[in-house]
Parts: C-alpha cells; structure tokens; sequence
C-alpha cells in the first residue's frame, strides 16, 4: 500500500477519532437493541450509520477548503478516491464483524435458539445494503460538495433504512423460500444465493469507483 | 561581520556592502587571508536578497580585494601596499573633487582655487 | 525549477497569460494587488488547475504529470487552504512521516516548540499567526528543494512577518533551494527575494532584480515646469499629480547627476505598483 493512502487513512481516522460522541452512540444503540433481543435489528441500523459516519471525512475535508491543500501534498488523485473506499471498507466492516461475533456469543450464551442462515443472511444483507450506500453517495458528494449534497444524503439514509428495515423484515422468510427454491435447482443453495447479490455489488462498487475517480481526477480547485 | 546597511539610503545596498568590506579590510578589522561569511548567511544577517550580496562579492573579486575558491567560500586576499595605495589616492580625488565643486559653486575662479591650494600646501 | 512559459488560464471575467521563471537556488517574487492573478498563477504551478494554452513545468516535468514523489519535494503554503482544523500537531506528526520521507519528528516538535505552537490543541483553536507558522514550518520540514508560497505573511502583524520571512533565509542557507513566494506586502519581499515579478489583471508588468529595483529605481517629483524641461530619456512612466508630476526612472543615478536639485526618492516595489498600475 502506498505511503500516500497510508497517510490519508491516518488522516481520516484521526477526524473521526475526534468525534467520539458518534462513536459512543453507535456502541450504546447497538447494546440497547442488543439486550431487547433484537441483534439482527441493532447491527443493521449500526452499520447503516456507520456508513454515514465514513462519508462525514469528506465533509471535513471541504471545511475551511482543505482539500485544495491536500492535493499539493505527495499524493495523487487516484490515491484519494481509493483510499476514501479503502476507509469506507474498514470502518464498516470490521465493527459488523465485530458485532456479528458479539450477538452470536450472546446468542450461544443465553443457549437461544438461532437459525444461523437466516441470520447470516440477515446480516450480510445489511453490510451490503452499507456498501450500496456508500457507493452511491460517494460520487454525489466528491461531485457537489458535502453542503450541496446534504438533501440527497437524508433521502439515501431514509431508502437504506427503509431497505434494511424490509430486509430483517422478510429477509429470513424470503431467504427460506428461496433456499428450497435453489435446493431444487442445485446443491449449494445459500452460497449461491450470496453470490448473486455479492457480484452486483461489487459491479456497483466498481462502477462508483470509476466515476469517483473521474470526477476527482478532473476537478480543478 | 558587523555591516550596518542604511535601507532608506540613495547608495545602492550592494555598494553600501562593498565600501564598507573594503574599509574593513583596509582598515585591518579583518584580517588577510581570514574567511568571509556566506553569500546567503551575510543576506539572512543583513537581510537583504542573496543576489545583492553576491554582487558585492564578485565586485570585491573584481577589484582584488577577496578571493573565491569554489566549494570553501571567500577569502581576504592578501593586499599588497600598491593596491592600498591606489585606494586611498581614489579616496583623495575624490576629497579634492568635492572641494573644488564646491569652491565653484560658491563663485570662486580657477586662479582663486590654484591659489588657495598653493597656500595649503606651504603649511607644515 | 519552475518554468511557465506562455501559460493561458480563462475564467469568467478574468485572463491568466504569464512567463515566470524560478532558477535553481533562487528567491523570487510575485507581487500584485488582490485579484490580480497571484493565485491563480500558483495553482496552473501546482497541477491543481489545467492550462489552456503554454506550458508549466515544475522540475523538468509537466504540471501535470506530477507524482507523489515529485510533490515530496515541494513545500506548498496555500493562501485559504491548509490542514485539517480538527487535527492536532500530534496527529500530523503520524500523517507527515507517513507522506514525506525526510520528514524528521523530533525536528518539527523542536520547531514547534521554538516558535510556541501547542502539539494537543486542535488547530482551530490557534490564532491566524499560529496557523501560518504551522504552515510555513511543515512546508520546510521535508527538505524540500521548492517552497511554494501563496501569500504567506497576509493577515499578519509586522513581528509574525519578520519571524516567518527569518523562517525562510534560514531555509535558503542551503544553497540547492528555491522559493517562488507572492505577497501583496512588498517590505516583505524586499528583504527576501533575488527578483521580483510584478502582475495585475493576470498579465506580467514588469521583472525586475530586487537589487536593481532598490539600488537603480527612483521616483522623481516635479512641478509642471521642471517636467516640461526633464530629460525624459530613462524615464519609465509619468503621472499628473497636484503638484505637477511623478515620474519613475530606472536610472535614478542619470537624474542625481544632471538635475541635483531635484526631488528624488528611492525606488520601492509599491512605487512600481502605484506606478505601473494606475491608469
């Protein structure tokens, strides 16, 4: 990894360091819905919001125009578009992980009873639900600025909410019905299932990074 | 070096850098062969741009009185008697020049001038 | 170091069309009322906007085509644009090491400490002269060849000015630098630069050696007699005025010689200016 991303990460984690308020929230939302024996809930609206958080350090880089500076400093602009998602990735995805562990030692605790693919299921939904998030609104922000963008962020985090909502929702049922639906066609019924989903976010991820990184290559300050 | 520069002065900074050098030299306050500052440490000392002080120093070549050996820095060369000579008689010219100007200036002639010379010259 | 030739930048209301050139081992200067391109000129340098027509290249290589590793030998100061106000010094300690490689910590807290800049307050919370300092300090912190300086000492008082103008002889005693630094505060540049580029509405006025602008430039005021008799061989502009007129020569020497009696004053880059730029 290039010394340049290394220091933008540093950067970014170091600027929400500072916002520990956030930080504290989202630990108290997740215990609180946690004991209500509501996991599946408390980690899909936790890492929603976890999405949102990662986009807040573009913001602070627009304040007092300190991405202007940025640019004269030894990066490129590739490396800033990679290593805002690069960030992305980490802050979502190892407090879900971290979560999922959480909730299931919880679970296997408390002796419940857990239909694991189901939840699985559940909860990977809801990271990619994070990932899509990000990925649309990566772009919109790099392209108008945090201020100018603030009404389409409020739709996004509403639709991702809602989105996430239905998933826990119907997820294990639809999932269910859908497992015997592919057992009928083949073996590996839910592992196929991920990959569908799987793949088109990627092809979202990539198809946001690329006009991410268009947008920032041809900015001029 | 302890040069003291007149920013609001008519005569140029690197001539003001330069008489005074060469004073200093003449004067024995530094010593021959003895090393000068750098071009860039002098202009952060007497804060005036490099360009100025290097123009100082090459003129100071020019005129013999330092010497610069490329990668070490600059040198008081050794001055002999003739070229001391020759900058006190510049001074003395000029002395003399500025007297006669202003003997003219208040009205006197030639003869009145070469006179009061002639009477100068007779005292001890 | 810094070659613009010909460059052509079109805005709105506004036209870009300079030549600077920035030699090896040089202080040079960019001088001009707010507005007048100083800005703009910096950024066509530093690869943060493109060019419409010439060409700006930057060690050699294209604006544009810049890497990282070009840019770590850079000190940028941006006139409205810096750090992060949320970081601490502690936290650009981490980020600095990672992006320069010349970058020394224990230097930069030393530096820090000499001109009193807290390491745990938040840069938001410093005063404007602070933050400059701050600025300035990481610019020179990498042992860069390049400082690029966008008005570095604006909004200042006079004693923060002397200090960060100390900052930077300091930094040329190394003789491999250069410094491109812009001001619209000439007392700042007249003890600094080696040469001095004079622009006002995105068009180069003048260029001049800092020596020779002190040393050789004279403003000459007159009555509307004395103009009419005044040899106007070296003499660069006039204006009317009140009391007759004010001419700018740059062979101020000529006019000390031949008209003794006349009123004479040295030449300063704000004469210049005022000179060269009022209609």
């Amino acid at each position: 990894m290039e010394n340049s991303i290394k220091g933008l990460l540093i950067k970014d984690w170091k600027l929400i360091s500072s916002q520990r308020q956030f930080g504290v929230m989202v630990i108290l939302f997740y215990l609180f819905f946690t004991m209500t024996q509501q996991a599946s809930f408390a980690i899909g609206y936790c890492t929603v919001m976890l999405a949102f958080f990662t986009l807040t350090t573009l913001s602070y880089d627009e304040l007092d125009n300190g991405a202007v500076y940025l640019f004269t400093m030894p990066i490129v602009r590739k490396d800033y578009v990679r290593e805002k998602y690069l960030f992305a990735f980490l802050v979502i995805t190892i407090p879900w992980a971290a979560m999922n562990v959480i909730s299931y030692t919880i679970c296997v605790i408390r002796a419940e009873d857990l239909e694991l693919a189901g939840y699985l299921a559940g909860s990977v939904a809801t990271l990619f639900v994070a990932y899509f998030m990000v990925a649309i609104e990566m772009p919109i922000q790099l392209k108008y600025g945090a201020e100018k963008s603030r009404l389409v962020i409020m739709v996004t985090i509403g639709v991702t909410f809602i989105l996430a909502y239905i998933l826990y929702r119907i997820g294990p049922d639809m999932l269910s019905n859908i497992a015997q639906t592919l057992d009928d066609l083949s073996e590996s019924g839910i592992g196929a299932f991920f990959a569908i989903p799987a793949v088109c976010i990627i092809a979202v991820i990539m198809i946001s990074y690329f006009i991410s990184k268009h947008i920032v290559e041809h900015r001029e300050f | 070096m302890s040069l003291i520069i007149n920013h609001s002065s008519m005569q140029p900074i690197y001539d003001q850098i330069v008489s005074q050098i060469k004073d200093k030299i003449m004067h024995g306050e530094i010593k021959e062969e003895s090393m000068l500052p750098s071009v860039r440490s002098l202009a952060k000392e007497l804060k005036v741009s490099a360009l100025t002080v290097k123009k100082a120093y090459d003129s100071l070549e020019l005129e013999g009185f330092i010497v610069t050996v490329h990668g070490k820095g600059s040198f008081v060369a050794s001055i002999n008697q003739a070229q001391k000579m020759e900058e006190k008689r510049k001074e003395i010219e000029e002395d003399l020049e500025q007297a006669i100007k202003k003997a003219r200036a208040c009205g006197m002639t030639n003869e009145e001038i070469t006179e009061l010379f002639a009477i100068i010259m007779e005292e001890p | 170091m810094v070659q613009l030739e010909n460059i052509k930048k079109q805005y709105d209301n506004f036209c870009l069309e300079c030549s600077i050139i920035v030699p090896k081992g040089q202080v040079t200067g960019l001088i001009g009322r707010n507005g007048a391109g100083k800005s703009t000129t910096f950024k066509a340098m530093l690869g943060l906007i493109r060019i419409d027509d010439g060409s700006a290249h930057i060690f050699g290589k294209d604006a544009k085509d810049l890497t990282a590793q070009d840019r770590e030998r850079m000190g940028v100061v941006l006139a409205d644009s810096g750090f992060s106000n949320y970081l601490t010094i502690k936290d650009l300690l981490s980020v600095l090491k990672k992006f320069y490689h010349s970058f020394s910590p224990e230097e930069f807290i030393k530096q820090c400490d000499r001109f009193g800049l807290p390491l745990n307050k938040k840069i938001k919370e410093f005063s404007t002269g602070m933050k400059r300092k701050l600025q300035v300090l990481a610019a020179i912190s990498h042992n860069a060849n390049l400082l690029v300086l966008d008005e570095p000492t604006a909004g200042l008082d006079v004693i923060v000015r002397d200090e960060l103008i100390d900052m930077l002889r300091e930094y040329m005693e190394n003789g491999e630098r250069s410094i491109i630094i812009s001001s619209h505060i000439s007392s700042d540049l007249e003890g600094l630069c080696d040469d001095v580029y004079f622009i006002e509405q995105g068009k180069i006025l003048m260029h001049e050696e800092t020596g020779v602008l002190l040393g050789d430039y004279g403003l000459i005021k007159v009555t509307e007699e004395q103009y009419q008799h005044l040899d106007k061989k070296y003499i660069i502009k006039s204006h009317k005025e009140q009391f007759g007129y004010s001419c700018l020569t740059n062979q101020k020497q000529f006019y000390m010689e031949n008209y003794p009696s006349l009123v004479l004053e040295k030449g300063s880059i704000d004469d210049v200016i005022t000179m060269m730029v009022r209609k």
